[in-house]
């Protein structure tokens, strides 16, 4: 479970104008160039999705009930959720991605390989990469909470300029009884508010107030971490080096008794000691 | 230079050999980078370019370690010459029970042999079976054809075909190179000839076969020769 003292960010989606401020506040402390206009038909979301340039992304949902004759604007902030017990820093293989002492997610550009398997094990669909599939120069890109900001004591910068309060920086304690308490306060207007995050992968270290259910977002309901991974760590590496390191005792014994044994006796074939060095 | 050649005995062509090595060649790259960066050898030792240059030398191992076989399957006329793997009778069960000990110490018990032994076909069984799923999970995790748990599973059976191909290498390279009184095998696949002593007691029917047909030839030949000689 995710640490008491643990940072995290609230998002009270109720409180969101869906401004955009904080996509471009992303943008602009992480230098990341700006992307092609891509038209999401009937919505304001720009562009269409994530990408190694655009690590978090303003998503607008249109929700028309017919029954009542009303329209529900969803707006939400997309990005990384922070994984308490991330699959992701499981799998990747150079320590690009580790967890913070802050409990989050944070990534370190310099040493990711391109290997991708962070995409595969994420629940989320979060890691968007960027480079040459041919030569496999590839480098993957997420929101890395502002790890440089947050270690020095300062908000995220999405945080920092959110105009409306909707985000917000605590401790993940805090940050979660905050959300009940939203939830609690918004249930009249919002017959289905959750909080989303406390409870899945180990609490994330984003915290969401939802106005509507989960799944509604897009949102996995439970998102789980693939028992394959778990398979890989603690089946398949010892087993590689235990089978590695027996066979490497078997050739030495088998070299020794061998070699004893056929050093012993004359055998048949011309000076078979020398056999191993080539007729180049 | 005649002596030498009456105790030497052709095995392989120059085509063979070539494609060997080829994928010899090919696979220790890939087995080297691919263990660098399956025991995160990347995050202790190195980190940025090196880790995208591992991973570029694990590419270029895995083209020679797939084409050629490709190539060889397309124009050697011993295309098929695989197949024998599959062939499988009591003398091969006979052999895998007197192995252990013939290896170690030394006995007798071991049924006569084809070109390929017991030993040699299982080898070359394992490479093909999981060579061909190293190639096809490679190729998916180089693409990125699938994402999400199918792509995992790609992983896992990558890592899995990696081990278990692995050990009959090693197990391969130890018997040919290494191995005290078997390493003279390793001429045969450099030179393309092997001693006929070596042969007639690791492959004697494969060698009895030879034989056959040099004694028809030399008997053809002589009977040619003989007007003019």
């Amino acid at each position: 479970m995710a640490g008491k003292k643990d940072k995290a960010i609230l998002v009270d989606t109720s409180l969101c104008t869906g401004c955009k401020a904080c996509q471009l506040a992303c943008k602009e402390w992480h230098n990341l160039p700006a992307t092609e206009f891509e038209k999401v038909p009937g919505t304001y979301q720009n562009p269409a999705d994530r990408s190694a340039n655009t690590l978090m992304l303003m998503k607008f949902i249109e929700k028309y009930d017919r029954s009542t004759n009303t329209m529900e604007w969803l707006i939400w902030k997309n990005q990384c959720m922070h994984c308490t017990d991330a699959p992701c820093v499981a799998v990747c293989p150079s320590d690009a991605l580790f967890t913070h002492a802050d409990g989050f997610v944070g990534f370190q550009g310099d040493k990711c390989i391109g290997c991708s398997y962070c995409g595969k094990a994420c629940p989320f669909d979060v890691p968007r990469y960027q480079g040459d599939a041919l030569t496999g120069k590839k480098k993957m890109n997420k929101c890395d909470f502002c790890q440089d900001r947050v270690t020095n004591g300062q908000k995220p910068a999405c945080v920092q300029t959110c105009p409306t309060n909707a985000l917000e920086l605590e401790s993940w304690d805090v940050a979660v009884k905050q959300a009940h308490n939203r939830v609690a306060k918004i249930k009249d207007r919002y017959p289905n508010a959750n909080v989303y995050g406390d409870k899945i992968m180990g609490g994330t270290h984003y915290i969401y107030v939802l106005t509507e259910k989960p799944e509604v977002y897009g949102l996995p309901k439970e998102p789980e971490t693939n028992e394959l991974i778990a398979f890989r760590r603690d089946v398949i590496k010892p087993a590689t080096q235990l089978l590695m390191g027996a066979t490497a005792v078997g050739f030495l014994a088998n070299f020794i008794t061998a070699s004893a044994t056929f050093n012993d006796r004359k055998i048949t074939l011309d000076e078979p000691e020398k056999g191993g060095e080539g007729h180049e | 230079m005649s002596k030498q050649q009456t105790k030497l005995i052709r095995r392989y062509q120059l085509a063979d050999m070539l494609m060997h090595w080829a994928v010899a060649i090919g696979f220790v790259l890939a087995l080297i980078t691919g263990y660098l960066i399956f025991f995160k050898g990347t995050a202790t030792l190195l980190d940025n370019s090196t880790g995208l240059t591992l991973r570029l030398v694990h590419r270029i191992g895995a083209v020679f370690f797939v084409a050629a076989p490709i190539v060889y399957f397309i124009f050697s006329k011993k295309r098929f010459g695989f197949l024998a793997v599959f062939k499988w009778d009591k003398s091969d069960l006979g052999w895998l029970k007197a192995a252990p000990k013939h290896y170690f110490i030394g006995g007798d018990g071991m049924p006569p042999q084809a070109k390929y032994n017991t030993g040699q076909k299982l080898y070359y069984l394992f490479a093909l079976v999981f060579g061909l799923l190293l190639a096809a999970t490679g190729f998916a995790l180089w693409f990125n054809w699938f994402t999400g748990a199918v792509g995992l599973f790609m992983v896992v059976v990558h890592d899995v075909s990696a081990l278990v191909i692995t050990l009959f290498f090693g197990v391969h390279v130890y018997l040919s190179a290494v191995h005290p009184r078997e390493r003279i095998a390793f001429n045969a696949m450099v030179t393309g000839y092997m001693e006929r002593e070596y042969a007639e007691h690791h492959h004697e029917l494969w060698y009895n076969k030879i034989k056959e047909t040099e004694e028809n030839t030399s008997k053809k030949s002589h009977k040619k020769h003989k007007p003019t000689g």
